[in-house]
């Protein structure tokens, strides 16, 4: 169970987040849904601590964190307990692709390397990249090397995965073989939080739909509730924009 | 004019004896600013506060000073306070003891750290920041995300480059004459002292300069294929 209180950030005198909550259970798949520059990114950013918040709390499991008063050993602990899979993959260039994946696990979790890459060579399988091995991340497509970064995620078992816009810098004849790996992912009960364009994955990958906008929450619900008895006017002016491409 | 060849040769012959001075000269520095370069480099690169902004200064006014007068400098300071500072620690040390050479390490050093900490920082900077972002997210420390992501690809990108302050700093090292450190461009110039053919000290001289460029580029060419080959690094 993970509950997120109140957490707001500022840029300047931009406020981004004005005070978001959000509760998830183990296993849930919550999608996040908004128009560009509405804050999700920046959400998911702070709850691994990649932007610091300016005020509210995390609770993972008991662990509680206060994100303007955390300390460096609390922000490690918290981080171990997340992971996040990025738009632009943002895999190490210097690293093969199990190298990518095992690097975690043996540099912060401190597992000897020959267990390390058994699960790395299982996450690899998973993402259908076992012959992929040893391919540098210049040597894969976007989608491949978009799987190699979930399964980088995967590797270190998290309480939760942050995914942002994982197929929006995909070509479109590759998003379908990563959607695809991440819906598997779902049906294990990893839970996860999805901020994603594609309306379709959305509505068929999602425990809760949640609709944000000048970062705050407009509306959430099932994915039935969010797309199909739309309650706010603004979420249906949000997802008139995507009734063509559905 | 007459061109005395034997002599040429001759000369060339006992710059050679100096060349392991005029490499030192050239590649200890290189090693030593490299070090402190890329700590400069790290310092300035996370804003460490105060340090950064001395560091600012030391690299804005060492770039702007020659190289002459560094090592002029340097020889004055040392000169002036080795001798002091070893009666004030009761060493036995005197400065007419110590090797010349390394104030000539000394102060080529000084000219080439703050060229060689703009090298390291403008390769920390083309760090993709995503990739930072990644380390952290799979829960590496400050210090491991710097061992682990930074350096092994600030290393590859700053290698290639650092061939020219190599180049500089050997081409550099023909000023230590002035610090009485004995060089290849003076061991030549010794010969020529007893016959005045100094035209032929230097041509000698220039062809020794010449080749060592020469294979200092040839090195580089070869590691830019092997980098490209392998292509472990692509910043994309
Ligand atoms: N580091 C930063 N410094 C200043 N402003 C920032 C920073 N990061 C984000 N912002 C601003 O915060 C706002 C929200 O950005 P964010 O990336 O969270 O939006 P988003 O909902 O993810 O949008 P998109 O769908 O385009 O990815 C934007 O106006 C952006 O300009
Ligand atoms: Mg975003």
């Amino acid at each position: 169970m993970i509950e997120i209180k109140n957490i707001s950030k500022s840029f300047g005198k931009n406020n981004i987040l004005k005070g978001i909550d959000l509760s998830i259970n183990k296993g849930e798949v919550v999608v996040i849904l908004g128009p560009s520059g509405s804050g999700k990114s920046t959400f998911l950013r702070c709850l691994n601590f990649l932007e610091r918040a300016d005020a509210g709390e995390i609770s993972i499991d008991q662990t509680k964190v206060e994100f303007n008063k955390a300390k460096s050993k609390e922000i490690l602990a918290l981080r171990r307990k997340t992971a996040m899979v990025f738009q632009q993959y943002d895999l190490f260039h210097h690293k093969s692709a199990i190298e990518n994946i095992v690097e975690g696990l043996i540099i912060a979790r401190k597992i000897p390397k020959h267990k390390a890459y058994e699960i790395g060579m299982d996450l690899l399988d998973k993402v259908g990249l076992k012959e992929k091995r040893d391919a540098y991340p210049h040597q894969l497509s976007g989608g491949q090397q978009q799987r190699i970064g979930i399964a980088r995620a995967l590797a270190l078992t998290p309480e939760v995965i942050l995914f942002d816009e994982p197929t929006s810098a995909l070509d479109p004849e590759l998003v379908g073989e990563t959607l695809d790996v991440i819906k598997k992912v779902a049906q294990t009960g990893v839970t996860m939080i999805i901020v994603t364009h594609e309306m379709s994955f959305a509505y068929e990958i999602a425990d809760r739909v949640i609709f944000m906008e000048d970062g705050v929450v407009v509306e959430e619900g099932t994915p039935k509730e969010v797309f199909e008895q739309t309650r706010e006017e603004r979420t249906k002016q949000f997802l008139a924009r995507f009734a063509y491409a559905r | 004019m007459d061109f005395d060849f034997a002599f040429m040769f001759e000369a060339f012959l006992a710059a050679l004896h100096y060349l392991p001075t005029t490499l030192l000269l050239g590649f200890l520095p290189l090693v030593f600013g490299s070090i402190i370069g890329l700590g400069i480099a790290l310092i300035r690169h996370y804003k460490i506060p105060i340090l950064s902004v001395l560091f600012k200064w030391f690299v804005t006014i060492f770039k702007a000073i020659p190289v002459v007068l560094i090592l002029l400098v340097s020889y004055l300071v040392f000169s002036d306070s080795v001798d002091k500072i070893a009666d004030s620690l009761s060493w036995s040390i005197r400065f007419s003891d110590l090797d010349r050479r390394w104030i000539a390490i000394f102060a080529l050093t000084l000219y080439a750290t703050s060229g060689l900490s703009e090298i390291f920082r403008g390769a920390l900077a083309s760090i993709p920041k995503g990739q930072i972002d990644a380390a952290y997210s799979i829960g590496l420390t400050n210090i491991q995300v710097l061992r682990r992501v930074m350096i092994p690809q600030v290393i590859p990108l700053a290698l290639p480059l650092l061939n020219n302050t190599l180049i500089s700093l050997i081409k550099a090292s023909s000023l230590v004459s002035m610090v009485s450190v004995v060089d290849i461009l003076n061991g030549a110039l010794i010969e020529a002292n007893v016959n005045y053919r100094y035209l032929e000290a230097y041509i000698a001289v220039s062809l020794i300069y010449w080749a060592v460029c020469a294979a200092i580029e040839a090195v580089t060419a070869g590691y830019g294929k092997y980098a490209n080959k392998s292509r472990r690094r692509q910043f994309a």
